[in-house]
């Protein structure tokens, strides 16, 4: 290879290895373009080259700094470099220039090769300000000619002005195009570091006039990519070219919506006069409701899915509602002093599907309550709607009796009133009101509900004393906003709304009119499973007289004391025991018992109690008394105890046992 | 042998012996019935769950040799102390499998096992005070106290204690 084939370029090399300590730091407004350093190794010709680091491509960005060239104008100069390995690097200002001969690798020639072009020098041999690199791409045509010429052209003060486009969809790969947008790639840092100079221009500006939208400020995240159609990206270098362009695609697209995050944030704190009205959404799931800036609570009203009635709705119907407040301000812990007003019945009313009909009235600033209030009329449609809904309206509530509605509050909230209005029925206000958890004022709360009682609403201990002279829901919300209670509620006298205290989970309690009749059924099944059973006295008549005959008179007695039914039993079947004495022969059967007299009768298993001896009366003058207990009253109960025996007469195997007994003697 | 389906409550169906299932008076007489005379023949017996009727069939199985019992005799005295030790260990269950096999004994009309389940059930009465028993069956005390007082008669201690 001659010598002279190639032009003689002047390398410019920091330091063998260079690194960011010895770079400048270049100002926001002016951006360099990456440059890899790579190794040009020599050839076999023997020629002199500089073999410098192979950096990947994907360290272009940030190693294009590092090997950018100073300005020689610049008062920053770069530290003196140890010299160079090369005999021909000639020392200037600290940095190394190297003359040296760069070869092109032989093989594939889209492999990539990167190198470095100094500006030529003018005729004096001093630099041009604007001498930096410019990496070749192996995805551009660049040839060394167009690589020269580009760099005789560019201009890097004026680049930063320029490079605000957005992604090219045609690649500019003429010869007259400004190589920039093709060919340079801006480093994720450098993006970012713009776009928040940006964002804090912007904010001061904003900030000063008061008006300016920052969004007129702000501009598109700059996203310089460069494509060329012209070569088909076939080798890995160019896939990996397209792949961090598309990761500068996402980065920008990232920093878009940083911005407009932001830019959403601030606009809450810098314009608090926003309509109200422009809050209330209206979506199809609670996750879709956005974020809600500073001060503002949010309610989101849902049908519970408890309720059956949600099975049925169309499927076009928005199944929550989102309801927010508390916008202005800005100063956190501030309370909303709006009042909210909702017609739940939008929920689960299947005629009234106008969404115009959903009252979002605007805010009103309520002089008695404090806190959120709402409103949710679930038995009946709103009373401000349109009169040609009335109809509807009554159908309506023919069909909604109640239903069940879940609500979360977010936000820092207080105190939550929520009324229940239904003007159909001419019924005073119903009033829920609940404190959010509060050491100071959460009583009771670790206390659990009793069993069965989980989904019924706890009446308070103190409502009576409370409430019992209240009557109206507006006095009771004076009361509760006046006196601060936990928890206190109105009843209407017919209403199944009971009240609600200490109620570890107040939304819910507080909104559940009633329970579903599924669940009591279950309920009550589970507890007859439960409970032990009465195996006894499931049993057929028949086969209970059939155990109890197997019972001596003792267990007869005991089970006859034992309840009712085996009272009854007993007597109407006339359960004898296994060791009864009652003769029950029809010639013998009203012989009385011989001990005691007393006369047989059905079901008797009663125990008999004589005295076997007789009773001793004297003359008028003399003692009387039983013989045998020596007891002087004569109504005194047997000392004897027994079973009754009406066989007077004795059985032939005794009278015969002692006519031998006797003849032994 | 030819066998015969027992289909439970809960739909299950249990393969038996004749001569064993036969056992049963109900299911003999419907063997004998003029219905039943197709080659499949099972049948359902209301009240006879899936956990039961393998017990009966076991019960039955192991008395398919014993003489049919004797008829009720209202003079004989009835007693509870012979239960055979088989039936004894058979029948040490909970009462509310004691009184489902009391009840499927009573439909298949299985004289000798609704016998030994009655004595077993008597047995667990005897000796007991009525609290006792109303404790032993949950049975609750509805007896006001002056019909508990007329209904006792004699204090049962006493009773005991003239033993």
């Amino acid at each position: 290879m001659n010598r002279d084939t190639f032009s003689h370029i002047r390398l410019w090399c920091p330091r063998p290895f260079g690194t960011y300590s010895q770079n400048k730091p270049y100002s926001n407004g002016t951006i360099c373009n990456g440059t890899a350093a790579t190794h040009c190794k020599a050839d076999d010709s023997g020629l002199t080259t500089l073999e410098t680091h192979g950096v990947s491509e994907e360290q272009d960005e940030n190693v294009g700094m590092e090997n950018t060239p100073p300005d020689a104008s610049s008062t920053l100069l770069a530290p003196p470099l140890p010299a160079s390995p090369s005999p021909n690097s000639q020392m200037e200002d600290g940095r190394v220039l190297l003359d040296t001969w760069y070869v092109i690798k032989p093989g594939n020639t889209k492999e990539k090769i990167a190198f470095f072009v100094a500006h030529q020098c003018n005729g004096a041999g001093i630099p041009r300000p604007s001498a930096m690199k410019v990496k070749g791409n192996w995805a551009t045509d660049c040839t060394k000619a167009k690589r020269r010429r580009r760099c005789s052209s560019y201009d890097p003060p004026t680049r930063a002005q320029n490079v605000v486009v957005d992604v090219p969809s045609e690649s500019n790969s003429t010869e007259d195009g400004v190589g920039v947008s093709e060919t340079d790639l801006l480093s994720v840092a450098e993006m970012v570091a713009l776009v928040e100079q940006r964002t804090a221009l912007a904010l001061q500006g904003m900030v000063a006039q008061g008006q300016t939208s920052p969004y007129t400020v702000l501009q598109k995240p700059v996203v310089i990519v460069s494509e060329s159609p012209s070569s088909a990206p076939s080798s890995q270098s160019d896939f990996d070219l397209l792949q961090q362009q598309q990761e500068s695609q996402r980065v920008a697209q990232a920093v878009a919506q940083f911005e407009s995050r932001q830019q959403n944030l601030d606009s809450t704190t810098l314009w608090p006069e926003l309509n109200e009205r422009d809050r209330i959404h209206t979506g199809d799931s609670v996750g879709g409701a956005p974020s809600h800036g500073r001060g503002e609570v949010r309610i989101a009203f849902r049908v519970s899915s408890l309720d059956p009635r949600t099975q049925s709705e169309p499927v076009g119907r928005p199944k929550c509602m989102f309801m927010s407040c508390g916008v202005g301000g800005g100063q956190a812990g501030t309370r909303s002093k709006e009042k909210i007003t909702c017609d739940l019945y939008q929920l689960v009313s299947p005629s009234s599907r106008d969404p115009g009909a959903l009252l979002a009235s605007s805010p009103k600033a309520d002089p008695l309550g404090e806190g959120i209030t709402d409103r949710p009329s679930s038995t009946t449609p709103d009373p401000n709607q349109d009169p040609a809904s009335g109809e509807k309206a009554a159908v309506a509530r023919e069909l909604v009796t109640g239903f069940h509605v879940e609500v979360v509050v977010t936000g820092a909230v207080d105190q939550c009133v929520f009324y229940g209005k239904d003007s159909t029925e001419n019924v005073q206000e119903e009033t829920v009101c609940f404190a959010m958890p509060n050491g100071a004022n959460l009583t009771d709360a670790s206390e659990d509900p009793p069993p069965g009682q989980l989904f019924f609403l706890q009446s308070p201990a103190t409502e009576d004393e409370s409430c019992s002279a209240v009557n109206s829901g507006i006095r009771s919300l004076d009361y509760a906003n006046n006196n601060g209670p936990v928890g206190t509620t109105v009843e209407r006298p017919d209403s199944p709304l009971t009240t609600v205290d200490d109620c570890s989970d107040p939304p819910l309690c507080c909104l559940y009119r009633h329970v579903s009749h599924d669940f009591l059924e279950i309920r009550f099944q589970i507890q007859r499973l439960l409970e032990p059973r009465q195996y006894m006295l499931s049993l057929p008549d028949h086969i209970m007289v059939n155990i109890f005959s197997y019972l001596p008179t003792h267990s007869l007695a005991a089970l006859k004391c034992t309840c009712h039914d085996f009272k009854t039993l007993i007597e109407t079947y006339g359960v004898r025991a296994t060791d009864s004495r009652w003769n029950q022969d029809p010639l013998y059967r009203d012989d009385p018992c011989k001990q005691c007299k007393r006369q047989y009768e059905r079901g008797d298993v009663s125990l008999c109690r004589w005295h076997p001896k007789p009773y001793h009366h004297d003359l008028p003058y003399g003692r009387s008394y039983w013989m045998c207990c020596r007891r002087t009253d004569k109504d005194t109960p047997g000392c004897r105890v027994g079973l009754h025996d009406n066989n007077w007469v004795q059985p032939c195997e005794l009278v015969q046992a002692r006519a031998k007994r006797d003849d032994g003697r | 042998m030819p066998t015969i389906k027992l289909q439970s409550s809960d739909g299950e169906m249990f393969e038996v012996d004749v001569e064993i299932a036969k056992q049963s008076v109900t299911i003999k007489t419907m063997l004998e019935g003029k219905w039943y005379t197709g080659v499949d023949r099972w049948v359902t017996p209301p009240n006879v769950s899936s956990l039961i009727c393998p017990q009966v069939i076991q019960w039955c199985t192991h008395h398919k040799d014993d003489p049919p019992p004797p008829e009720d005799d209202e003079n004989k005295e009835k007693r509870t102390d012979d239960i055979p030790v088989w039936d004894q260990e058979f029948l040490k269950v909970d009462q509310g499998t004691l009184f489902e096999l009391i009840l499927a004994a009573n439909y298949l009309d299985i004289k000798g096992l609704l016998d030994v389940t009655c004595k077993t059930v008597a047995n667990m009465i005897k000796g007991k005070t009525p609290e006792e028993i109303r404790k032993t069956f949950n049975i609750k005390n509805d007896f006001t106290e002056e019909e508990e007082a007329q209904v006792k008669q004699v204090p049962f201690t006493l009773w005991h204690k003239k033993k």
